[in-house]
C-alpha cells in the first residue's frame, strides 16, 4: 500500500516527528498536483492496487483534498488518510461537507493525536470538531517517544466520539543523522511494561491495540506476548518491511525514518511491485551486515526465520552514523 | 450531400429538414428544449453546446440529458467545481457526449486527464490563441503513454485512429472544420465552406461534384504554397497529422507536434501488436 504526501507542511511540531528536518525546507506550495495524482493513481491501478493512503505533512491543508479523496475513490481506490484532524475553521466546513456529500465514499481516517497537555486549546477543540463528524470513520493513532508517556485520554476519546475501537501504536524512531526525540531500544522493556497495563485497560472497553512497524518481539516476555495476541485479537506482527512513501514532487523512498536512503523518483520504476522489491532488497542487504537493534539479533532464531525483523532499521543506521561509517549508493544525505 | 452546420434558429431547421445537420446551440435552455425536435426532423449528426465562457459544474445535467440520443460535443471553459463533476459521473459516462475543454486555461490539461481517467471522452478546444507547449506535450504523453485504459482526448484520438489509413491528416475535422464534411449555412440559406471561410452558393442551387472541384484545387494551392514559401511547415515530419493546423499557436511547433508524432506511432504499433495486424511502419 502506498503512501502518498499531499503536503510537506504540517500544522503540528510534534517532538518526535521522523520527517521533522523535512517539512522545515517544504513550502506551503509543495502540494501534490493533480498531474501527480493523476500518475500515481495510473501506476497503482497498473500494478493491481486497491488502495492508497494519504499523509504529510498535515493532508487536510491540501487545498483539493477533498476532491482527490473523491477523484481517487471513482477511480476504483480506498482511501486511508493520516491526519492530526487540524484544519482550519473556514475550510473544515468545505471539507465535510463535500465528502459527506457522497453516500459510497471509501475513506478512513487515521488520527495521529498526542497527549492532551501536549496540545493548543485551539487545536483541540479542532480535533475534537473532526471526531465529531468523521466518528464512525476514524481509528485513532499514537506515537510512543517518551517513558512517561500515557494512554488513557485514547480510552476517553474513543468512547466520548464513538470512534473506532481500534489504535495504531508506534515507537519513535531516529531519522539517521537528524534530531529527533525517540526511545532507545535499552528502554523497551520500560515502555512495554507500561504498554501492558494500558493494554488491559484497553480490553475492557473492547479497544484493540496494533502495532506499526519496529517493535521488536523480545521486547515482551513469552507471556506478555499472548497477552498481546489475545488484546489484538491476533493481529500482531513484528516484522517490518519497505512501506514506499511517496512525496509530492514524485521522490520516492522506503519509509520516512529511511526518507535519507536510497531516494529515488517514481518514474525510475514501472509498477509498485518493482518500488517494493527494490527497498525490500536494500532493507536486507542492511539486515544482513548488522541483523537488528540488539547484539542478540544476529543470532535470534525468529529474526532468522523473519518472525520478527529485529527492530527498526533507523536505530541501525543511526547507530552506523554515529560510529561514522555509513555506507550508500548515491550518497542521497 | 456534406453534413449542414449552422446556428440553430427555428426558421432554418424547418427549412433545411431531412438534411444531414450539427446543429449548434449557444446555452443549455434553447438546447433542452429543440433537440427533440431536431431529432425528429433531421439526420443529427451530433449537437454542438458551444458554452466558452461557462464551467461544466455550472450546467444542471438531470434526467432529461438521458433522453438525448445523438452525439454530443459540449465545448466548456473549465471544468468548474470538480464535485459536481464527481456527483453526475454515472450520467455523463451513459451520454454520448465528448467534453471540450478550452487550451488557453493551464488547469484544463489536467482536467482533461481527470475526464479521461474516469471513463469521459473528452477533447481540447483548440483556440486561436497561443498553447504551452509543454503542457501539450504532457497531455499528449499520458493519452498515448498511460498504463491504464482511459476515455478518449481529442483530437489525440482522431490522430491515433487515422494514421495509417490517410497520408495527411487534419484533426479540423474534430471540430467540424472539415470542408470534405461539411457545410455551413446562414439564416439565408447560403453555405460556406467553414465558418468564417468562402461562400459556396446558396442551398437550392448547390452542386456537389463542382463544389468537390473547386475544393481539391483550394487544398492543392494552401498545400504547395508551404514549399513555395519555404515556410516550417514544409520541413516538419509532423505535417501529416498537423497540415500546418497548429503553425503559429505553438512556440516551438515543429519540437512539439514531432513529439507528438512519435508518442502516437509508439501508440499505434502498441495497439497493432496487440490485435496482432500487421504494422505498416
Amino acid at each position: 500500500m502506498a503512501n502518498v504526501l499531499l503536503t510537506e507542511t504540517c500544522v503540528r511540531s510534534c517532538p518526535y516527528c521522523f520527517a521533522k528536518q523535512y517539512m522545515s525546507e517544504a513550502d506551503v506550495k509543495d502540494a501534490l498536483s493533480w498531474d501527480n495524482i493523476i500518475y500515481i493513481a495510473d501506476l497503482l491501478q497498473s500494478s493491481g492496487e486497491q488502495h492508497i493512503s494519504l499523509l504529510g505533512g498535515e493532508p487536510l491543508i491540501h487545498p483539493e483534498v477533498a476532491d482527490m479523496i473523491v477523484y481517487l475513490n471513482k477511480r476504483g481506490l480506498d482511501v486511508t488518510v493520516f491526519t492530526s484532524g487540524i484544519m482550519p475553521d473556514e475550510k473544515f466546513q468545505v471539507f465535510a461537507q463535500k465528502l459527506l456529500s457522497f453516500e459510497e465514499l471509501r475513506v478512513s481516517f487515521v488520527c495521529n493525536v498526542n497527549e492532551p497537555q501536549f496540545n493548543k486549546r485551539s487545536d483541540l477543540e479542532k480535533v475534537k470538531r473532526f471526531f465529531e463528524f468523521f466518528a464512525n470513520r476514524t481509528s485513532l493513532s499514537f506515537n510512543i517517544y517518551r517513558l512517561e508517556f500515557d494512554m488513557i485520554f485514547l480510552i476517553d476519546y474513543i468512547v466520548t466520539y464513538g470512534l473506532n475501537r481500534h489504535v495504531r501504536l508506534g515507537l519513535a524512531h531516529p531519522i539517521p543523522g537528524e534530531k529527533n526525540l525517540y526511545i532507545k531500544p535499552n528502554k523497551f522493556n520500560e515502555v512495554k511494561d507500561k504498554l501492558m497495563r494500558f493494554f488491559a485497560e484497553f480490553e475492557k472497553y473492547r479497544i484493540v491495540p496494533g502495532f506499526d512497524c519496529g517493535f521488536p518481539m523480545c521486547m515482551f516476555s513469552d507471556e506478555d506476548l499472548g497477552k498481546v495476541f489475545k488484546y489484538s485479537k491476533g493481529q500482531v506482527s513484528f516484522q517490518c518491511g519497505p512501506a514506499i512513501d511517496i512525496g509530492t514532487d514524485l521522490s520516492v523512498w522506503s519509509c520516512f525514518p529511511l526518507s535519507g536512503f536510497y531516494k529515488k523518483s517514481l518514474f525510475e520504476f514501472s509498477s509498485y511491485q518493482e518500488i517494493a522489491m527494490f527497498y525490500g532488497q536494500k532493507m536486507e542487504e542492511v539486515r544482513k551486515e548488522v541483523g537488528g537493534i540488539y547484539e542478540s539479533c544476529d543470532t535470534c532464531l525468529y529474526r532468522e526465520e523473519n518472525i520478527c525483523s529485529g527492530g527498526c532499521l533507523a536505530h541501525i543506521l543511526n547507530g552506523l552514523i554515529e560510529e561514522g561509517n555509513i555506507r550508500h549508493e548515491d550518497n542521497n544525505i | 450531400m456534406k453534413t449542414i452546420i449552422f446556428d440553430y434558429s427555428p426558421n432554418l431547421i424547418e427549412k433545411i429538414s431531412g438534411f444531414h445537420i450539427v446543429a449548434r446551440f449557444h446555452n443549455v435552455a434553447s438546447f433542452m428544449q429543440n433537440y427533440l425536435f431536431c431529432q425528429q426532423h433531421n439526420h443529427v449528426d451530433a449537437f454542438v453546446l458551444d458554452l466558452p465562457l461557462s464551467s461544466l459544474s455550472q450546467i444542471d445535467f438531470n434526467e432529461m440529458w438521458e433522453k438525448i440520443n445523438s452525439p454530443l460535443v459540449l465545448n466548456a471553459y473549465n471544468l468548474g467545481d470538480l464535485d459536481s463533476v464527481f456527483h453526475h459521473l454515472e450520467l455523463l459516462k451513459k451520454l454520448e457526449m465528448r467534453i471540450f475543454l478550452s487550451s488557453d486555461l493551464k488547469e484544463n490539461y489536467y482536467g482533461l486527464k481527470i475526464l479521461s481517467s474516469l471513463g469521459i471522452d473528452c477533447g481540447l478546444h483548440i483556440r486561436e490563441k497561443s498553447i504551452n507547449d509543454e503542457l501539450l506535450t504532457d497531455l499528449v504523453s499520458y493519452y498515448y503513454m498511460s498504463p491504464v485504459p482511459h476515455a478518449k482526448i481529442e483530437p489525440f484520438d482522431y490522430i491515433a485512429t487515422r494514421i495509417t489509413d490517410e497520408k495527411n491528416l487534419s484533426f479540423n475535422h474534430v471540430y467540424f472544420r472539415d470542408d470534405n464534411c461539411y457545410l455551413y449555412i446562414d439564416e439565408e440559406l447560403k453555405l460556406y465552406s467553414s465558418e468564417t471561410g468562402e461562400y459556396v452558393c446558396l442551398l437550392s442551387e448547390y452542386d456537389e461534384d463542382k463544389e468537390y472541384e473547386q475544393n481539391v484545387s483550394q487544398k492543392m494551392e494552401t498545400y504547395y504554397s508551404h514549399f513555395l514559401d519555404l515556410d516550417k511547415c514544409c520541413k516538419c515530419s509532423a505535417f501529416r497529422i498537423c497540415s500546418g493546423m497548429m503553425n503559429g499557436l505553438l512556440t516551438n511547433c515543429e519540437e512539439t507536434m514531432s513529439a507528438c508524432l512519435e508518442d502516437c506511432l509508439v501508440f499505434h504499433n502498441m495497439q497493432k501488436q496487440n490485435t496482432n495486424e500487421p504494422c505498416l511502419h
